[in-house]
């Protein structure tokens, strides 16, 4: 009988698991403040642009458009960030935010999108239907998702 | 002011072109680059450019300092130093103020060692 144990803090393992970050991770593509790309970008990781992209940006991850990063053409990838300033069009498979410095002067398609107070947004706006295996969460955090995910029946 | 010693301390760069990138146009940089990706445009750098293994450059480079450990078709030049790693391999002509060609590398262009 275990009535007077000591109550330690215990942390459940799932609360455990990392929640995605909004910093880049190792080995993403880095294109620094004072890098001038004439050209589109293409590939698979995550790109982090400081710097100035003349072209288009497509990357299969994420795409961190840093402030005073400044993107000229389209940006295509799972999941962008802008705190910079970006004329053309975005195209995100995941989501998109745009922090308080983002100046946005393009038409943004995705399933999930988050402005800051105090972001320039200026283009259409198309929520897109969420991508296979993501439901547009209908609770909050992990149990809005487990409870998803144990009615879901597979295909 | 180039130094002659063997200069293999790599500094931290901050900009990175990743393997799995391609750049279909040029690059203009005010500071080090490293590149693992294909780029197929022109490098120009007021600093150090690296080429990494991985690297597939289709066209030129012109920097301050060059170290090629990947391919290169294309000239490069170089206010600084060239440095071929073995493993790396330029198809194009090369000037420089100093030009190291290390044993395993491939070069097949014209040398140019020019000092000012």
């Amino acid at each position: 009988m275990f009535i007077f144990g000591k109550k330690k803090a215990r942390i459940a393992p799932a609360a455990l698991a990392p929640a995605p970050t909004e910093t880049p991770a190792k080995e993403e593509t880095r294109i620094g403040a004072t890098i001038t790309v004439r050209g589109s970008i293409s590939g698979s990781g995550a790109a982090v642009i400081s710097g100035t992209v003349n072209g288009d940006c497509t990357v299969d991850k994420a795409i961190y458009l840093e402030r005073g990063g400044t993107i000229e053409g389209a940006a295509k990838s799972g999941r962008i960030h802008i705190r910079g300033r970006i004329v053309g069009r975005v195209e995100a498979g995941q989501s998109v935010d745009c922090s308080a410095s983002a100046q946005v002067e393009a038409d943004l398609l995705t399933p999930s999108l988050s402005i800051e107070a105090g972001a320039l947004v200026n283009g259409r706006i198309e929520i897109l239907p969420a991508p296979a295996g993501v439901g547009h969460s209908t609770g909050t955090g992990e149990r809005g998702r487990n409870r998803k995910r144990a009615s879901r029946t597979l295909p | 002011m180039e130094e002659t010693t063997v200069s293999d301390e790599q500094p931290e760069i901050d900009s990175v072109i990743s393997r799995g990138i391609v750049v279909d146009g040029d690059i203009d940089a005010g500071e080090d680059i490293r590149i693992g990706g294909t780029v197929k445009g022109t490098i120009r750098s007021s600093g150090y450019v690296l080429v990494e293994p991985s690297a597939v450059i289709e066209a030129g480079i012109q920097a301050a300092r060059i170290r090629i450990q990947g391919k290169v078709s294309g000239d490069v030049e170089a206010s600084g130093r060239v440095e071929i790693d073995g493993g790396g391999k330029l198809y194009g002509n090369c000037t420089a103020a100093s030009i190291r060609i290390n044993e395993g590398a491939v070069f097949e262009g014209r040398s140019n060692v020019r000092r000012k």
